[in-house]
């Protein structure tokens, strides 16, 4: 078990940025805005004000008792039921990251047809991110920060470049299509953010001004993505329609001097933020399980967790019928909900009702 | 053992057989004994560690000259001792570990029949290789002297550029059989008491038998990271320079590399030179050297990953000009890289231990007659050799790191060859996180990069300030971010 406070709080929200990013790469148009891409940007925004709500009980627990995770809390207030909860975290993680890694598997198989079997490479992936989430918090936060940099740093090569292609004319007027579009990619925008979750497991490891490094998380997720769906918009118009992984279509029609494609930058970034991802979520299964194992077999358990996130991304990507299970916005809505605000709004209500105050 | 004497006898018979059977089978002990007013003294020396010379001179002349000695053992012993012996390191002492520790580090002993104290004098007068240019630390504007075999010549060195009371030497011991001197080099106020602390725990348990080159200790001092968070020097001036920045030395006796910690990666990349040198220069030299790791490191790795996976990513016409190339040879492309950079290794290793008369045949053979030849017989294409040979020079241009960079070079083709650069960047990430959690005595080693501090990396990381500026502000080393040493 790590020490507690090992990482600031510009750390662990560089860290979900990259998440973040890599989570709203791999999105597609037409789930994410339907017959309006535009309409994502708004979209987003509202899933971020919904997600301040949500935050809320995450941060009132916190506050209440700062030195236990989610799982601590739960066994400490909820008694032996509260056993079920460090257990229902680490589901959430190895599939919502399973997910991911479908996802990327999907890509592969689709755009780029690699000559050797994809799950090989979902198999380095996830091990790299074992090798990070073995080593702790503070290597994961601090791989991030040099990950971040280089994804920033690919991502201001790719809009400028691909800036010279846009097009006022691709652009279509906002809830043209009316408030539904709306509200359903705010919808699919939250369900896929593993962020208060996180929060609620790995918030008593980070120090420093948390809320301020939300804030800036928000805003800067929000300008983010709102930049990125302007260029596929302004850039790809209808085309974006056609594709799977609009980004990497964007990325594609790039061109620099005499090279002709920059889908490699979208690949690497990709691969480099679902490592980060999924050390990240390792790392908080790592600390759930260690509430039920007393901080034993971390490595046992990190390997097994990491091999059950490779098979579910296997499983997922090779299934329409897991695919339509665990890719339903739905199903991810009410997950991120439960395991994001809802529990630790029972886990508070649990102790106000024992009236037990933390003795962290 | 059991029943072994502890300390020195009165009876001088005892002293010299127990002297005698320790250096049984050993013809380097020197024993001589004189007879001073019917009292038995003997001189104990090993052959080759002391200057006979100053010992006839200093020690037994005067020890003959002398008159109206006490009729006392003891009262003789310490009228030689204050009135008749000159030499500037003497002392008395009886524990028989320590006597056979100094003997065997050029001090003479005397001893006295009836007395149970022995006398002891540095007279040591091995030969010693001189300060040279340091071979494997060349610069074009530092100091040319370099360090030496032995620790006191070493210590001088260091002293005589650093004239301050608050530079120590603290003198400590490592191998149960080889008793290697070392000297614990640091500033005080300076360096960091924890780490100090740490290093003398860490040296003090150290299970070695023999030590005979600073190399011995780094894996000691190490986390097993694959970039080394111990440094090691030739060079007088670094130490000095590293020492005002918190860091601690370590010399070894018997070898002219200096033990530097804690060490940071961006240290690798940093010279003597770089300071030397106009600010924007350094700063110029610095990019240079961060450039040529990443091309020693990734280039043969992506060169294999894009023409083997993703071959769409190369300009047409350079992609029509590898293609020619690999056309015309028989072997796939990582099995002609890989070849390809095993003959470079095995040239490098042949240069480097055939006498010097051959080193320079052998590099011409290996660098003109066998590249141009197995090009021009098809054998293996231009750009390939291309890639390992600017790899090669690229990786000499940050000496330090050519030891994980020859693993990584090779990482990095496999990987590339099976994976694409998918693999590439996987592999990338794993270094990230090696670098990014390992620790040298509790600093980060990525620090002040990751954790970042931006004052220390625009300071002198991303670029080399001006000396006005560097001399504003002190950078102590334990005060890098994340830093928590113990």
């Amino acid at each position: 078990m790590e020490r507690r406070h090992t990482i600031s709080a510009a750390q662990f929200f560089g860290m979900e940025f990259v998440s973040r990013i890599t989570i709203t790469i791999a999105l597609n148009a037409q789930y994410a805005a339907g017959e309006s891409l535009l309409d994502g940007i708004l979209s987003y925004l509202l899933a971020m004000a919904v997600g301040v709500l949500l935050a809320l009980p995450v941060w009132a627990l916190h506050r209440q008792e700062p030195r236990l995770s989610i799982g601590e809390a739960a066994v400490r207030f909820l008694g032996p039921i509260g056993k079920l909860i460090p257990l229902g975290y680490i589901l959430y993680f190895l599939v919502m990251n399973g997910v991911s890694l479908a996802l990327f598997q999907l890509f592969l198989l689709d755009n780029v047809n690699p000559v050797f079997p994809a799950v090989l490479i979902l198999l380095v992936l996830v091990a790299v991110a074992v090798y990070g989430a073995w080593r702790g918090l503070e290597t994961i936060a601090r791989t991030s920060a040099c990950v971040l940099v280089l994804l920033l740093l690919g991502t201001v090569l790719v809009f400028s470049l691909v800036a010279r292609r846009f097009d006022t004319e691709n652009l279509e007027p906002l809830l043209a299509g009316g408030p539904a579009q709306l509200l359903r990619g705010g919808a699919l925008f939250l369900s896929r953010t593993s962020l208060f979750a996180e929060m609620a497991v790995l918030l008593p490891y980070v120090r420093g001004r948390k809320g301020l490094g939300f804030a800036v998380w928000t805003g800067s997720t929000s300008l983010y993505v709102g930049v990125l769906i302007l260029l596929i918009a302004g850039c790809l118009g209808q085309y974006a329609y056609t594709q799977n992984f609009p980004v990497y279509a964007l990325m594609s029609i790039t061109e620099v001097s005499s090279m002709q494609r920059l889908d490699g930058v979208f690949t690497g970034v990709w691969l480099m933020g679902l490592i980060v991802q999924s050390a990240c979520s390792l790392t908080a299964c790592k600390v759930c399980a260690a509430t039920l194992t007393k901080g034993k077999y971390s490595l046992l358990l990190l390997t097994v967790s990491g091999g059950a996130m490779v098979g579910l991304g296997f499983a997922i990507a090779s299934s329409y019928l897991f695919q339509s299970v665990f890719m339903d916005t739905r199903l991810w809505m009410v997950l991120t909900g439960i395991l994001g605000a809802g529990v630790p709004l029972g886990i508070l209500v649990a102790r106000k009702i024992r009236g037990e105050r933390g003795k962290g | 053992m059991k029943g072994e004497m502890a300390v020195l006898s009165k009876s001088l018979e005892k002293n010299k057989a127990y002297f005698q059977s320790k250096f049984a089978n050993a013809m380097d002990l020197i024993v001589r004994q004189v007879e001073i007013e019917g009292r038995a003294v003997a001189l104990f020396a090993v052959d080759g560690l002391v200057n006979k010379e100053v010992i006839a001179l200093t020690v037994l002349e005067p020890l003959l000259k002398t008159t109206d000695y006490p009729r006392s053992a003891q009262g003789m012993l310490e009228k030689i001792e204050r009135e008749v012996l000159s030499a500037a390191e003497l002392k008395q002492e009886n524990k028989l570990p320590k006597l056979l520790s100094l003997l065997m580090s050029g001090f003479v002993l005397l001893c006295v029949d009836g007395c149970e104290e022995g006398l002891v004098s540095g007279v040591q007068g091995f030969a010693y290789r001189g300060p040279q240019e340091p071979q494997n630390e060349v610069m074009q504007r530092g100091a040319k002297d370099g360090f030496t075999e032995s620790n006191q010549l070493n210590m001088a060195m260091i002293r005589r550029r650093m004239k301050s009371t608050a530079l120590k030497f603290q003198p400590l011991e490592v191998g149960s059989q080889s008793h290697t001197p070392i000297i614990l080099c640091y500033m005080e106020g300076i360096a960091s008491e924890k780490i100090l602390q740490r290093v003398r725990e860490t040296l003090a348990v150290c299970p070695l038998k023999t030590v005979l080159g600073a190399g011995y200790l780094t894996g000691f001092l190490d986390r097993g990271s694959l970039f080394s968070g111990v440094g090691l020097t030739e060079r007088p001036d670094v130490v000095c320079g590293k020492l005002e920045e918190g860091r601690i030395a370590l010399l070894v006796e018997g070898t002219p590399s200096v033990i530097v910690l804690p060490f940071l990666f961006v240290e690798n990349f940093q010279t003597l030179d770089d300071y030397l040198t106009r600010p924007f220069y350094g700063t110029f030299i610095r990019w240079l050297k961060y450039l040529a790791f990443f091309l020693s490191a990734f280039l043969p790795g992506l060169y294999v990953a894009v023409v083997v996976h993703h071959p769409e990513l190369l300009p047409q016409p350079l992609l029509l000009e590898i293609a020619r190339s690999q056309a015309q040879t028989p072997f796939p492309v990582m099995v002609e890289t890989l070849t390809l950079y095993f003959l470079y290794e095995v040239l490098r290793e042949a240069g480097l231990r055939a006498p010097r008369s051959l080193s320079a045949t052998v590099s011409i053979v290996g660098g003109l007659v066998l590249g141009d030849t197995a090009v021009a017989a098809g054998l293996v294409s231009a750009p390939s050799l291309l890639v390992v040979a600017l790899t090669a020079i690229a990786g000499y241009a940050i000496p330090r790191l050519y030891e994980p960079l020859s693993l990584l070079r090779l990482a990095f083709l496999l990987v590339g060859n099976f994976l694409g650069v998918w693999g590439v960047m996987a592999g990338l990430v794993f270094l990230l996180m090696d670098l990014c959690g390992s620790e040298s005595f509790g600093v980060p080693l990525l620090s002040p990069v990751s954790p970042f501090q931006g004052k220390l990396v625009l300071r002198d990381v991303f670029f080399r300030s001006g000396w006005k500026r560097l001399s504003r502000e002190d950078a102590k080393v334990q005060d890098m971010p994340g830093s928590h040493p113990w």
